[in-house]
Parts: C-alpha cells; structure tokens; sequence
C-alpha cells in the first residue's frame, strides 16, 4: 500500500497539510504524481507543514516533502530508508508548497530498491511544473563501478544549517501568505474588518512551529535584515553548491543525526535549541539540490 | 523585538506564544551569526537552483478549475464570488 503524505492532493479528498487552516480542504485535483501512480492510496497526516515531527509513519511506502528532516529523523530511528530525489525531477504540480526552491516529493521505504522503484513510476518532466528537468524518464539503477570515495573538511560545514533556516523560513512565510481566510480554509468568526479576519484567522489555525516560521521569514526579509541575513544568505548558498566536489567523489557521506535517538520510557534527551540543529544533516542537499539517502 | 515581525506575519500572538518565540528567534539569530563572518565576496545570490530557466511555457490555453470547482472550499461566497468584509468605509 503506497501512503500520501497529507499535502499532496487528491481529487475530493480532504488535503490538510496537518494544519487545521485546512482541516476541511477537499482537493479539487489530482496532485500529478497520484496520476502517475493510477493506484488506489492511503493518506498520513504528518506534521503541521513539514514543520512539526510526525506522530507516527504509516505501515507501508509513504510519499511525502519532507523539507526540515523530521519524517527522516524517525525513520533513521525506526530503521527505514529514506529517498529524496534531486530536486526538479519529481512533479510538485498538486503538492501543497513549503519552501518552493527545496520542496520534492520523496519516498519513505523498507529498502532502497523498493524505493527507486516507486521513483522510476513518478519521476520525469512535467510541463506544470516550472522548475524541472526535461527528461521525461529516469532509470534508477546500480553503478557499474563502485563509488570513488574521498575524504575531505566542508568548507563551508558551519554556514549550511544558518543558510537552510534563513532561506526555508523566508520561503514558508511567503507561502503560507495565502491562507487569508478569503479563498479556502478555515475562517475564523467575530471579525469586523479585513485585517481582523486576516489576522485572527491565522492566529487562530496556525500551530506554533508554523507562526514561528512565518514570523522568522518576515525578520529575514525586513529592511533591517535583508542584507545581513536573507541576501547573505542566498550567496552562501551558491558557495556552499559549488563547493560540493561530486568530479572527485560520488558520494558524500553524512551522520543522519546530530543526537541520540528517544528511547521508549525515557525522557528526551533534546532541549530548546537543539530543536533548531538536530536531524537537519542533509540541508546542504537540499540548498544544493542534489538528492539524499538514508 | 519581534512583535513588528508578528504584526508582518498578520499574526497576534497570545502571551505565552509570545514569549517563547521572543526565546527561539534569540537562538535562530544567534545560530545565523557565523554568516556575518562569512566572505561571500564576489558570489551572486542563487536565486534559483536549476541553472537554466524553466519558467515560461508556450503561451496557449490551457486547462482550468471551473469557477464552481474553484468556490467549493471558501469559507463564504455569494453569486459566484468570494465574500469577505467591508473594505472601504
């Protein structure tokens, strides 16, 4: 059984993104890779907008843009297989947006193979959406030669995680622009103007990961910050892609996780803070655009 | 210190959402500052990640929602549109 990840549409099916903003949005369209698949799916509602951990993964491969690593920490700690494909190689046409410049849809799996299959079906051009690659198809299959391995510092290691955040916050508050409470979604009651509709409606919808993005995307793009963080930021990240030697070696090899996993009974060992910097390994693929497996 | 930003976001936090969030964009800006040393001299924004442009295409008709389809999940509509409060006084 393939799961959905429950932003991505499917014709009458209610499309909540795990946010009550849209607890009663049926999705007027197939999202294309549901198309694609032409096969009966489940949904799974994960975290509000990719911003929150999932509760829990359904029992089956799973579908889903998993942005800020969440889905990949628990199933590094579940010992599943994560596949994120490169950027502009699966259609976003039906996805529910996040941050545009790093959202692909990727696979949750048992093995790889399982999920280079499931890719082979959904992967290729698609002339609705914009930011793609012109191959029609893609075949996924085992290199001839073993990979070329080298050992070598980033240099740009301690920039890729401010990077990611600045860019991914900015890129999720102007998305999560157009929930108004005018178009779709929810609406919040005892409003007497426009800007009061507005504001209380998201006040009201969204959870809190979601207010602090939108928040921390409108700092990152003010007149105060623009040049130090939003700017900035979009150079580091052309030196962080170019800094990524992929003449000299294959693959790059990372830790998934920068703490221990939870254990069961146990209190977690995280702590304010550290929310920002654990399970965010492969930000440099995403800002890069390159794919990630784990 | 964030409340100018609340108020962008079309947001109005309660006190409790306020103070925490004063909290994590303390760590967000403190977590940023390696970028303020950093040498991005010379390098241009990459402002898209494909390096080709993709955007256009042809500029024909295509497929669209029908206004029915489009009106089905507004949270009020009245003669086909949709309805919001007041604006001008």
């Amino acid at each position: 059984m393939v799961y959905l990840d429950d932003s991505i549409l499917q014709a009458g099916k209610i499309a909540s993104a795990g946010s009550k903003m849209l607890r009663n949005f049926a999705a007027p369209f197939d999202a294309e890779v549901v198309t694609r698949l032409n096969e009966p799916c489940e949904r799974a509602v994960l975290g509000e907008f990719g911003l929150e951990p999932p509760k829990s993964l359904p029992d089956g491969v799973l579908l889903c843009n998993d942005v800020f690593g969440h889905v990949r920490t628990v199933v590094a700690e579940r010992g599943l297989c994560s596949l994120r494909p490169t950027y502009g190689t699966v259609s976003r046409y039906g996805l529910i947006p996040t941050a545009c410049s790093m959202d692909q849809i990727g696979v949750v799996c048992r093995t790889p193979a399982e999920g280079f299959s499931l890719l082979a079906r959904i992967a290729g051009h698609d002339e609705k959406d914009g930011a793609m690659f012109p191959d029609a198809r893609y075949s996924y299959e085992k290199p001839a030669q073993a990979p070329r391995l080298h050992r070598e510092a980033l240099p740009y290691a301690d920039l890729v995680e401010p990077v990611f955040h600045i860019l991914a916050y900015a890129e999720i508050s102007g998305n999560l622009s157009r929930y108004d409470g005018v178009k779709f979604g929810y609406r919040a009651e005892n409003y007497k103007t426009l800007e009061e509709l507005y504001t209380k409606t998201r006040t009201e919808a969204f959870g809190f990961e979601t207010k602090l993005a939108a928040v921390m995307g409108c700092l990152a793009l003010s007149q105060d910050h623009y040049a130090a963080l939003y700017d900035k930021a979009l150079r580091a990240r052309r030196l962080i892609r170019d800094s990524l030697r992929f003449d000299l070696y294959d693959v790059l090899v990372l830790p998934v996780e920068s703490r221990l996993p939870v254990l069961a009974g146990l209190p977690s060992l995280t702590f304010r803070g550290v929310q920002l910097a654990a399970g965010v390994k492969n930000e440099g693929a995403l800002l890069a655009a390159w794919e990630a497996l784990s | 210190m964030t409340q100018p930003y609340e108020a962008m976001a079309k947001l109005d936090l309660p006190e409790d959402e306020r103070r925490e969030l004063k909290l994590r964009a303390e760590l967000f800006l403190k977590m940023c500052s390696p970028l303020a040393n950093a040498d991005t001299e010379g390098a241009e924004p990459l402002v898209s990640v494909l390096d080709f442009n993709s955007v256009l295409r042809e500029d024909t008709a295509g497929q669209m929602l029908a206004r029915e389809a489009l009106l089905t999940n507004a949270p009020e509509q009245y003669d086909g549109y949709f309805q919001v409060p007041k604006t001008l006084d």
